[in-house]
């Protein structure tokens, strides 16, 4: 099945929001559908919020704190926007 | 194969200092929410657990799944292979809720519920202003969170949907949120009890300070069968770098200068935990 949206949105949206929060021109390692938390290491606690925020007004989710599980890698992000949108 | 042993609580109970004794003791491997001895300045040996934490409150069938992915069998056994330790212990405050689920999973383990008094509890985890080194609970709503601290509230346990504190939550106090978080958190190591009376014991915080913690100590030697000399030993060597980290003070003032409401919602909830606590 396809996703419901532009993957290639979802990644600018994590890497940027990664970048701005480490206050970094790149990053380790590219976004991709493997990454998650520690993978890039850039993507960690502090920076969490960032990237779940981004990605909720990136795709104008009403997302609340007990969706945030679904934030901790691309694929369960995926998985999430393909059941909300 | 080594024996296991889980210590949860509300948090605020000292869990990082009892993580460091019991890591003194021979045969023993002690972890503070996976760092070995209390130690953070190497990389935690089992997967850290935060998010998790409302998820297996939440839903207890998730409990299950954070058990079998991040605290499995095949993890415990790679711990410090070249260590030689008899007894494996994690203490974290986030074992409370998924205390039933790991006693489930690991048929030998023990677990210890930590049950601090209320009201010193709230005041300890409650942050009315200023960044919150230890964000263990509800922060006044008008308090600007720090990016670690709302990473760490996201985890936090927070109602289930259809309750009366879900429909009032955005409207509660900080205070009233930390007496709900402490009498939840309790309530869960009250089920686990109650399900493995046998392999479950639940002790009062407060007497970590008697007689410089021997008697705290003790019981859990007794509970996990660790030798009551080596205890005693390890004790005494304790690491006086585990110093309270909320050395201000507490934010909050006594319960008898709290609302009507507050006080009273303090009141039921004691009476509703000690209803299961007369014998411990």
């Amino acid at each position: 099945m396809s996703d419901k949206f532009e993957l290639e949105l979802l990644y600018r949206t994590i890497t940027d929001a990664l970048l701005v929060a480490c206050n970094k021109n790149e990053l380790s390692a590219d976004i991709g559908r493997s990454s998650e938390m520690g993978k890039p290491e850039e993507w960690d606690s502090l920076s969490f919020v960032a990237v779940y925020l981004a990605v909720t007004e990136a795709f104008r989710l009403d997302a609340e704190d007990d969706d945030a599980i679904h934030f901790m890698s691309v694929e369960k992000i995926i998985r999430f926007l393909n059941d909300v949108l | 194969m080594p024996r296991l042993a889980f210590i949860g609580s509300t948090g605020r109970t000292a869990t990082t200092f009892i993580a460091a004794v019991l890591n003194k003791l021979p045969g023993v491997l002690a972890c503070h929410e996976g760092y070995p001895g209390s130690n953070k300045d190497q990389a935690p040996l089992i997967p850290l657990i935060n998010l998790e934490n409302r998820q297996a409150y939440l839903n207890p069938a998730a409990a299950d799944d954070i058990v079998k992915s991040k605290r499995n069998i095949d993890l415990i056994k790679r711990l410090s292979p070249g260590d030689n330790f008899g007894l494996f212990i994690d203490v974290a405050y986030y074992n409370s809720m998924l205390a039933i689920a790991l006693l489930k999973a690991h048929a030998q383990a023990k677990f210890i519920g930590i049950i601090r008094d209320c009201e010193s509890f709230v005041r300890s985890a409650t942050a009315m202003q200023g960044e919150d080194p230890l964000p263990v609970g509800w922060a006044n709503s008008k308090k600007t969170l720090s990016p670690r601290e709302k990473f760490i509230s996201m985890g936090r346990i927070a109602p289930r949907p259809n309750t009366i504190e879900k429909g009032r939550w955005n409207d509660m106090s900080a205070i009233e949120k930390n007496i709900w978080l402490w009498r939840e958190t309790n309530q869960v190591l009250i089920d686990a009890s109650r399900a493995f009376p046998d392999r479950v014991a639940l002790m009062r915080f407060e007497l970590i300070n008697i007689d410089k913690g021997t008697v705290f100590f003790s019981r859990i030697a007794d509970h996990l069968g660790i030798d009551q000399d080596d205890m005693k030993q390890a004790v005494s060597a304790r690491d006086e770098k585990f110093q309270n980290k909320k050395p201000q003070g507490y934010q909050v003032a006594e319960a008898r200068d709290w609302s009507a409401l507050e006080r009273q919602y303090l009141k039921d909830s004691v009476e509703n935990i000690e209803h299961w606590l007369s014998d411990v």
